[in-house]
């Protein structure tokens, strides 16, 4: 081979080498490089995975991850924390089994509704359920249900929510707003009714004074009548007269003086026990709306039943006969008039129709009692209505319940006579039944202490001896 | 002579009911049925009443207007207010200006009755000063002491009611005007209240501050009249006679209702002497020269300068502000118990018992 031939191979090689050389560069630079972006992905993914488990764990709504069954896959510390169950425990267990008997079958119903084909579902609609704490306790929640699938397999995805704290708040408002609407009725009713009877006072004064009047003045005219009678038997006696007797005769015959005679006493007799009831009425009216004394007043409970129950006549006059034994010595009571009024007025109306819807043809019974004993003062307030079933015995004093047609009760009642009792005065509301019997609820009250006046008085006896 | 009975209303049917309903008192009463407190006080400057009975609104001049010039003018009134409705501000001004508050309706016979009480224990009043001190008391002395107390029980943020009840029993002054207030429908519908505290209670602080604010209890030295020796000892013995009076009762089983009555008529049992030492400090002369304050002296005095005992001015005071019955019935008949509707009632004789007791009984038979 010639030289010049060995020196073209030469560059030629050379070249070829150095091309190589430089597409290696090329080549390990691009390696480099998108090993570099490599790198960089993957702590972008770390990170998010990070973000992703913080926000899974950190948010305040409960999340479970649960395969097709509805074993448990996932949980976030919500849920450990609502549930009050460990992640371990929550790990295998079913979701249902967190749910109580009706809840797991309207979740049910929620994740059949849900169709896996459409990737993504809102979690729009939640609906409240209830769910079960670890020791069995119910609780109110909320749930949303999405369902997806990965890898060919069908997981589900509970979104939850304790509610607990919203529903007692919104049940406090409700209660208070029934409360507040209640006693304006009362109010602008007892206004209403004090003004009804102040005015009615002044008419029955004088129609009272006049009844009295005509009868004591027809009692003196019946006597000048007597005195006629006497001048009209000497008259005949003595054969005079006999035209003007005959006259008088006439007159008493047309005008039937015999009737008058009986019926005009028994008339203004009748009036009168009229206006007795009517002042009765009105002076229990005008005790019942006492202007709205707002801080505690002693008062006669003996008293206030028999004034509630004339103010309630109407409502149980119709379907029962009211009976009452009071306790003569029964001490007064520190309360608020006009609440523990209602407590008692709603107690007999509630007997009333406790005994209506029972039936029967004879009048029931509704018997009140008062006593009291180591400083409590009682009220019992016995009907021979239907009972209370068994139940309904639990939720009687819960806002709302009632067990009475639309309208004709609004559940209020009961519940806002334990609340004025238990809450405002201290008292206990308690009630025993037996269906078909009869209810008795019972009101315990403390009464006054009358400690002070005693150790005044003893200390009076010493100074005196 | 008869009665003369004023009857004040501006509702013409209300006067004529009530003429046709008294007609039957014609011959026992002199009655006059006036068309409100105008036509009223020009009436009573041109005649004497013994007795009103006036309605509380009325146009012009009403009826709390009416009964304060009434009060002044003609102190020896029995002064009644018969009334449907009456507000709150109107009200307080009647007090101490008036004896007795009836709602209307009322039982004409009642008032009847009421009246007729009146008179009579006025009556045993032989002398018109007398007379005059006692319906134109509006309030009882009190003593500075306890007036501040009260006064600190219903102003402090810590105000108790109960604080209060104690207070209004302890002395005869305040006892007296609250078991008034509460007797009558003043601030309700006026029920049968036996007890101090129990009109407290009854009348509750909303009343009891505004009463205590006005100045409706009146302490004994805002009464420059006011024989003080006689007054403490007034005072001390209407304490001590409280507590002895509530001993007899319940040593005797009464019931506990008769019990509080026989402490308040115990306490209460001298109230006639308070309206003599703050009207008549001078009828004291013994003292004035030297005697000692006991109680058979002090009758004794009151006897000589009016001719009655301070036991008769009592149970007039005590009808007047329409105190209940029995506790009237044992102030009035303290001494002469044997003249009492029923000499056996368990209140009046636990007051003979603490009299016995307390050493009034004994000293009185002394002398």
């Amino acid at each position: 081979m010639d030289i010049g031939t060995l020196e073209k191979r030469l560059a030629r090689e050379k070249a070829a080498r150095s091309e190589a050389e430089a597409l290696l560069e090329a080549k390990s630079r691009e390696l480099y490089l998108s090993n570099k972006e490599l790198l960089k992905a993957s702590q972008t993914l770390i990170g998010q995975s990070q973000q992703l488990n913080a926000i899974f764990d950190q948010a305040l709504t409960v999340i479970l991850l649960a395969d097709g069954d509805g074993t448990i896959q996932r949980a976030n510390r919500s849920a450990e924390m609502t549930f009050g169950r460990e992640a371990g425990e929550l790990k295998s267990t079913n979701l249902y089994d967190l749910l109580d008997q009706n809840s797991r079958e309207a979740a049910a119903e929620m994740e059949r509704r849900r169709d896996p084909a459409k990737k993504f579902t809102a979690v729009g609609n939640m609906q409240e359920m209830v769910g079960l704490r670890a020791d069995g306790t119910p609780f109110p929640l909320e749930l949303a249900v999405s369902v997806f699938e990965l890898e060919g397999k069908r997981h589900g995805v509970w979104i939850t929510r304790d509610i607990t704290a919203r529903k007692e708040a919104q049940e406090k408002q409700l209660r208070l707003e029934q409360e507040l609407r209640q006693s304006q009725k009362l109010e602008s009713l007892g206004t209403l009714a004090s003004g009804i009877a102040h005015e009615i006072n002044t008419p029955i004064q004088y129609i009272n004074d006049n009844a009295h009047f005509l009868k004591e003045s027809f009692a003196d005219l019946m006597s000048v009548l007597q005195a006629y009678d006497v001048l009209l038997q000497k008259a005949d006696a003595h054969d005079q007269f006999k035209e003007q007797t005959g006259a008088v005769r006439a007159n008493a015959e047309a005008a039937d003086v015999d009737f008058l005679k009986e019926e005009i006493p028994s008339s203004i007799e009748q009036t009168l026990d009229g206006i007795e009831r009517i002042s009765k009425i009105v002076t229990a009216v005008k005790e019942f709306s006492h202007p709205g004394t707002t801080e505690m007043t002693a008062i006669d409970l003996n008293q206030a039943i028999e004034t509630t129950l004339s103010v309630t006549r109407n409502e149980w006059k119709y379907v029962a006969e009211t009976t009452t034994d009071f306790d003569a010595d029964l001490p007064m009571v520190p309360c608020l008039p006009g609440d523990i009024n209602q407590v008692i007025m709603n107690l007999i109306v509630n007997a009333a129709h406790a005994i209506e819807s029972k039936g029967g043809e004879n009048l029931g019974k509704i018997a009140i009692k008062t006593s009291h004993a180591d400083g409590q003062v009682s009220v019992s307030i016995t009907d021979s209505g239907c009972g209370i079933p068994e139940a309904n015995r639990g939720q009687i004093f819960d806002p709302f319940f009632t067990t009475k047609e639309v309208g004709k009760g609004t559940g209020q009642g009961l519940s806002i006579a334990f609340n004025i009792v238990a809450q405002k005065h201290d008292g206990t509301l308690s009630f025993t039944t037996e269906e078909g019997v009869g209810t008795t609820f019972t009101i315990t009250l403390p009464a006054v202490q009358a400690s002070g006046v005693k150790a005044e008085t003893e200390a009076e006896t010493k100074e005196a001896v | 002579m008869s009665a003369r009975v004023v009857f004040v209303d501006d509702e013409p049917n209300i006067l004529r009911g009530l003429q046709r309903t008294f007609r039957r008192l014609r011959n026992e009463w002199d009655m006059d049925f006036l068309d409100g407190g105008e036509a009223a006080l020009k009436h009573l400057s041109e005649n004497p009443a013994d007795v009103i009975v006036s309605d509380m609104r009325m146009p012009g001049v009403d009826g709390a207007q009416f009964l304060t010039e009434a009060a002044q003018t003609h102190p020896e009134t029995l002064r009644i207010i018969l009334s449907g409705e009456a507000d709150r501000e109107m009200t307080f001004r009647t007090v101490g200006v008036s004896h007795q508050f009836l709602p209307k309706p009322c039982n004409t016979d009642s008032l009847c009755e009421k009246i007729r009480r009146c008179l009579a224990a006025k009556s045993k009043l032989p002398h018109a000063d007398l007379q005059i001190a006692a319906s134109g008391t509006a309030s009882l002395p009190v003593s500075e002491e306890t007036l501040q107390t009260l006064k600190a029980a219903v102003e402090g943020a810590s105000s108790s009611l109960e604080d209060a009840a104690d207070i209004f029993a302890s002395e005869p002054g305040l006892a007296a005007k609250i078991l008034q207030l509460a007797n009558s429908a003043y601030f309700g519908i006026g029920q049968s209240v036996n007890s101090p505290a129990e009109a407290v209670r009854l009348l509750g602080s909303d009343i009891i501050k505004p009463l205590v604010d006005k100045g409706c209890f009146k302490s004994a030295a805002a009464t420059p009249a006011l024989n003080t020796a006689v007054f403490d000892h007034t005072l001390t013995q209407a304490k001590s006679m409280a507590a002895l009076a509530q001993k007899a009762a319940s040593e005797a089983q009464a019931s506990s209702t008769q019990i509080e009555l026989a402490r308040v008529a115990g306490l209460l049992h001298n109230i006639g002497r308070l309206v003599i030492c703050s009207n008549f400090p001078n009828c004291y002369s013994d003292l004035e020269s030297g005697g000692a304050v006991e109680p058979a002296g002090l009758d004794q005095q009151e006897e000589q300068a009016f001719n009655c005992t301070q036991a008769d001015v009592g149970g007039y005071l005590a009808l007047l502000w329409g105190l209940p019955d029995a506790v009237c019935t044992a102030i009035a008949h303290q001494t002469t118990p044997d003249t009492a509707p029923d000499p056996r009632d368990a209140v009046l004789l636990a007051l003979q018992a603490a009299r016995q007791a307390g050493g009034e009984g004994h000293e009185e038979a002394a002398a």
